[in-house]
């Protein structure tokens, strides 16, 4: 496994009072595999993925559960250790290619800062390197493009410039938190396939976090369902997106348009989209029991009390839900 | 985005957005990747030197970057903009202007600025073109020798206002916190003190000679450029380029130094280019007031030595006061045209 998340328990303090922002989540990922963190805006996603680098934002803390990348527990190592596993072992994409390039600096240049910072290679060999990067990644003319600026190029031009800083250092996590959503469809699905490309090429572990199903099944063989700071489903892409056990779930697959996964777009197209009513309660008013009874149609009193366990189905797929428990589907 | 795109990698979607691909069935328009300013839209690429088939449908072609952007140097786009501000190009010609007139004038002139060469107050004539001093010195020699103490002083204060000034606003603006707390106080203790009291008592402690006198100046001025740094080094942490280059294992120093410092500078330059027009201002205070160093010329110590016969012999003050304001304006007007040409933002 590259990436071992076991038991991870977030919470954020405001003044004397702390609230669980993820609770008990585990995840993993080995070489080579994708695992796609979904779930709606407040669910937990970014803070998840902040925690595995070791960034959490003032006011957030590691309550309980570990982390472990390729066989070290990284959740416990101080600051200066975890500052050099960052960009050489695990690295992160951002969401707003607009906002996350310096501006005042050469595309090529940051680059080179990558491999400054981790002394990858000898400081003559570093434009090279960097040039060689910005070709691997489908820039045409890296020469030229060294010396270019942010401002002078696309979204998905930035994008794959962000692509290759979180590549330059070779690392086996790469962390995608919401990669395409500032992009134009039609570049989405480009990034998207130079991700699975990269990913082929160098076997690297990807943890991407997304609230856009349709991305999740172009690069995910893994699908992790998050509520509320909970995993309440998790299974095989297709598994998930098909047969979706947690009402959550399928509220979310309900409510993409045209999602028909290879079945002619007919049925799809002459919907009303669905909706989940309300809205994801925010931390500080989380209560007991299953955190999505209070929007689930089919809740029980036993919702309330109890939370459920995430329980193992066939196939690889698990969901935590009571309903789903006691015969096929909720 | 559409259905048919899940997971079937469709070859159509690559063709219809490859506008790059559609340009090699074009004849090559550029030379080649080694045309250093060629603008041309359609960049040939071999589709052996792709080494993603797939990957590359790419909407944002080279068509889409400003043909003047990414071909030309950090220096060149610097030297296009500066030059495209007349106000920026007038101030850095009269800036070069004076520092070429000081430093080569005393030697061309060939006068002693010390000797006395006439009668006291002689209107300026072909002899002594702006006039005699008060004891008969002339005052073109005093102006153009005056110029290298009074410029330098300016250069180097304001040298050693940026060093402290970004020191002591980048480690307060980028740690916050108690750090942040401590050195914001000192840096308000400085700024209650007055300027020009606080130079001159330095100067009265340790002695007037030119180098006390820009150490003093430049301590006695760094507060601005301190406070303009820890502002920008706050708003900038939070950015998202930040956030990514943490992301990236930068260590601090890096941070502060490669990826925030540059974007923090455009107001910062503008800050110590001012600070340069202040310290030949101050030092001109500080020699009027007599604290300046007797034994070099400044422009300060003509004009303090003759300030009261200014309504007789107007010529002894409006000379050295020129040199003064026109270095001023000089300085002032690059630091403006530094300000719109450091910053791509505002292309």
């Amino acid at each position: 496994m590259v990436l071992s998340v076991e038991n991870l328990t977030v919470v954020s303090s405001q003044g004397k009072r702390t609230f669980p922002v993820v609770e008990d989540l585990s995840l993993s990922i080995g070489r080579g595999g994708t695992l796609a963190l979904v779930g709606e805006s407040g669910c937990g996603k970014t803070v998840s993925a902040l925690s595995i680098m070791g960034l959490l934002p003032p006011g957030f803390s590691i309550a309980s559960g570990s982390i472990t990348l390729g066989g070290e527990k990284i959740s416990s190592l101080p600051k200066s250790k975890l500052r050099g596993l960052r960009g050489r072992r695990m690295s992160m994409i951002f969401q707003e290619p607009m906002t996350a390039l310096n501006p005042v600096m050469a595309i090529g240049k940051q680059v080179a800062e990558v491999l400054k910072s981790h002394r990858i290679c000898p400081p003559g060999q570093i434009k090279g390197r960097v040039v060689d990067l910005l070709a691997e990644v489908g820039l045409p003319d890296p020469e030229r493009q060294y010396w270019a600026y942010p401002h002078e190029f696309s979204g998905g031009m930035r994008q794959r410039v962000m692509c290759v800083m979180a590549l330059a250092a070779s690392p086996d996590l790469i962390i995608a938190d919401e990669p395409t959503t500032a992009l134009d469809a039609t570049v989405q699905a480009q990034i998207l396939d130079l991700l699975r490309d990269l990913q082929a090429k160098r076997g690297l572990a990807i943890l991407l976090i997304t609230h856009n199903l349709l991305a999740a099944s172009l690069l995910a063989d893994r699908v992790a369902v998050l509520y509320a700071g909970r995993k309440v489903e998790e299974g095989p892409t297709d598994e998930v997106l098909t047969n979706p056990l947690h009402p959550y779930a399928r509220g979310l697959m309900d409510s993409q348009p045209k999602l028909t996964l290879g079945q002619g777009g007919t049925q799809g197209m002459a919907r009303r989209l669905k909706i989940i009513a309300g809205q994801v309660p925010p931390p500080s008013q989380r209560q007991g029991g299953c955190h999505f009874h209070g929007r689930c149609e089919a809740s029980t009193d036993k919702c309330q009390k109890e939370i459920p366990t995430l329980i193992a189905r066939s196939g690889g797929h698990s969901v935590a839900c009571f309903g789903a428990e006691e015969g096929g589907k909720a | 985005m559409s259905p048919n795109l899940h997971r079937v990698p469709d070859p159509k979607v690559g063709v219809e957005v490859d506008p790059l691909g559609a340009g090699l069935e074009a004849p090559p328009l550029g030379a080649g990747p080694e045309a250093g300013g060629d603008p041309s839209p359609g960049m040939p690429v071999n589709r052996s030197q792709r080494p993603l088939e797939r990957g590359l449908a790419f909407p944002g072609t080279p068509g889409a970057i400003k043909p003047s952007g990414a071909s030309q140097s950090r220096y060149r786009r610097f030297l296009r903009l500066f030059l495209k501000n007349p106000a920026g190009l007038a101030g850095a010609i009269l800036t070069a202007i004076m520092v070429l007139t000081v430093t080569l004038g005393p030697g061309l002139y060939g006068v002693d600025p010390f000797e006395i060469v006439s009668a006291p107050f002689m209107a300026p004539d072909s002899e002594t073109p702006m006039g005699t001093d008060y004891v008969g010195r002339d005052i073109l020699a005093g102006v153009l020798s005056g110029g290298r103490a009074s410029l330098s002083v300016g250069l180097f204060a304001a040298m050693l206002t940026a060093v402290i000034g970004l020191t002591i606003g980048s480690v307060a603006g980028y740690f916050g916190g108690f750090m942040d707390t401590f050195l914001m106080k000192v840096t308000e203790f400085f700024q209650v003190l007055p300027n020009l009291l606080f130079a001159m008592v330095l100067v009265t402690i340790f002695g007037p000679t030119l180098f006390m006198v820009t150490v003093s100046i430049g301590l006695a001025s760094w507060m601005n450029v301190a406070r303009l740094t820890r502002a920008e080094f706050m708003r900038l942490k939070e950015m998202d380029f930040v956030r990514s280059a943490v992301t990236a294992g930068a260590t601090a120093p890096r941070l502060m130094l490669a990826t925030i410092l540059p974007n923090a500078l455009p107001p910062i330059i503008v800050a110590a280019a001012f600070d340069i027009s202040f310290a030949i201002l101050l030092e001109g205070s500080l020699s009027f007031l007599g604290l300046g160093d007797p034994n070099r010329m400044s422009w300060g110590l003509i004009i303090g030595q003759n300030k009261n016969y200014v309504l007789d012999a107007w010529w002894t003050v409006v000379f050295p006061g020129a040199a003064i304001f026109l270095s001023v304006l000089g300085v002032c007007l690059t630091s403006d045209g530094l300000n719109d040409a450091l910053n791509p933002r505002l292309e």
